[in-house]
């Protein structure tokens, strides 16, 4: 079926096929470099298809546009926070600055300074570390620590999704799943941990997707 | 309108992303004739047309941070959305059936191509002739109706691994044919 699957890249780069078959190319997609490479170009040349039916947009449309994404929130771009390291000049003023601050404004800038990140989770004390089941050449690492209640996620060997899609993080427990964010590998496939969106809490699985078919890529248990 | 190129367009794309509303601006007049012509095409009817457009860019505005230049060009990504929009609108809207007997009265042309520079469309006129008639009928049910690969086989009535080869095999020779560019 591997060698076969081969073939189906130019019905996929036109949106031609659906089902099962979808399911298993795209699961054969993410990782198989040469059927990316060709996906890619066809699409590329299914665009100057496309470029080449241009016709004029009612007026309209645009102000509807417009007005439409003025209230839409973008999705905010996975962020690895850098530790960000204050000049030494800093400090003086810093210690200035807290004496004169209220203690409550203070308490606020503590809180924030220890704000949970994927690197703090990785390395809490009580982590975890489990390897999730994923496809063959992508090695994915869920870090768990229930005192942080929280989830980090590594992976390697993971390809950027093709345009469209998208890998979709997800906490999974007993009433259900919960979306955890948005994973953006980059090419070549070494991603910084990211850190799930939401608490651990009851959740006792984690999965990764690719949407919008919704194949399920990389799953495993988060029991302690 | 000024014309831009696709490193400008990866510029306006950028700034999209961090959440410039001017730049979108730009971004729509740059690429909504080719959005709405694409899907036009492939939904046929207008006001459907207009929302899946309009639900296209409200994507291009809610993932712009998604978009990679190292794996294709802006124009490309937006298209590669438009189009599985509007093959989704398409395939919710009707049963199989119905659309495949509806489509084998429809002839093989889209609404007027007022905009294209129509020396992109003799380009790709010229490319879209020197396929096999099957290659060509392939395709266009594939991309401009967004007929799946069972669909076309039964509207052609040819087995499915050859309508999968063509289309392959067309495509190739349509990117040797154009180039990357868009």
């Amino acid at each position: 079926m591997t060698e076969d699957l081969h073939t189906y890249a130019g019905l996929y780069a036109l949106d031609a096929i659906d089902g099962e078959v979808l399911t298993d190319f795209e699961h054969h997609l993410s990782t198989c470099t040469s059927c990316q490479q060709e996906v890619r170009e066809f699409r590329a040349t299914a665009g100057r298809l496309g470029s080449s039916t241009a016709g004029g947009p009612p007026p309209a449309l645009r102000a509807s546009v417009l007005a439409a994404i003025s209230n839409v929130r973008q999705d905010a771009p996975p962020i690895v926070t850098p530790i960000r390291r204050r000049p030494a000049w800093f400090a003086p003023f810093a210690v200035a600055a807290a004496l004169v601050l209220a203690f409550g404004v203070l308490r606020t800038v503590t809180n924030r300074t220890t704000t949970i990140t994927a690197e703090s989770v990785i390395n809490a004390p009580d982590v975890r570390a489990i390897t999730l089941t994923a496809p063959a050449g992508i090695k994915t690492m869920a870090y768990v620590s229930a005192k942080l209640n929280r989830v980090a996620v590594t992976s390697d060997g993971m390809e950027p999704a093709d345009a469209g899609s998208s890998y979709e993080l997800w906490l999974i427990g007993p009433n259900g799943k919960d979306s955890a964010g948005i994973m953006d590998p980059p090419p070549g496939g070494k991603h910084a941990a990211v850190l799930l969106n939401g608490k651990l809490d009851g959740h006792h699985k984690m999965a990764i997707t690719l949407e919008p078919s919704g194949q399920v890529l990389v799953q495993g248990e988060l029991t302690l | 309108m000024v014309e831009r190129g696709p490193a400008d367009r990866d510029e306006l794309l950028h700034r999209v992303s961090l959440g410039d509303q001017d730049a979108f601006t730009a971004l729509y007049d740059e690429l909504s004739p080719q959005v709405y012509g694409l899907i036009r095409r492939v939904v046929c009817d207008p006001a459907q047309s207009e929302e899946v457009t309009q639900e296209v860019f409200v994507e291009v505005w809610r993932i712009a941070h998604r978009f990679n230049p190292a794996r294709g060009a802006t124009a490309t990504w937006v298209l590669t959305i438009a189009h599985r929009r509007a093959v989704d609108r398409v395939r919710s809207e009707q049963t199989q059936r119905d659309r495949v007997q509806a489509l084998a009265q429809v002839p093989l042309a889209g609404p007027p191509n007022d905009m294209a520079s129509s020396l992109d469309r003799q380009v790709v006129r010229d490319a879209m002739n020197s396929l096999t008639e099957l290659q060509r009928q392939s395709i266009e049910l594939a991309y401009f109706r967004g007929l799946t690969q069972g669909q076309i086989a039964e509207l052609l009535d040819v087995p499915l691994g050859t309508i999968k080869t063509r289309i392959r095999d067309g495509l190739i020779r349509l990117r040797d044919a154009l180039g990357e560019g868009s």
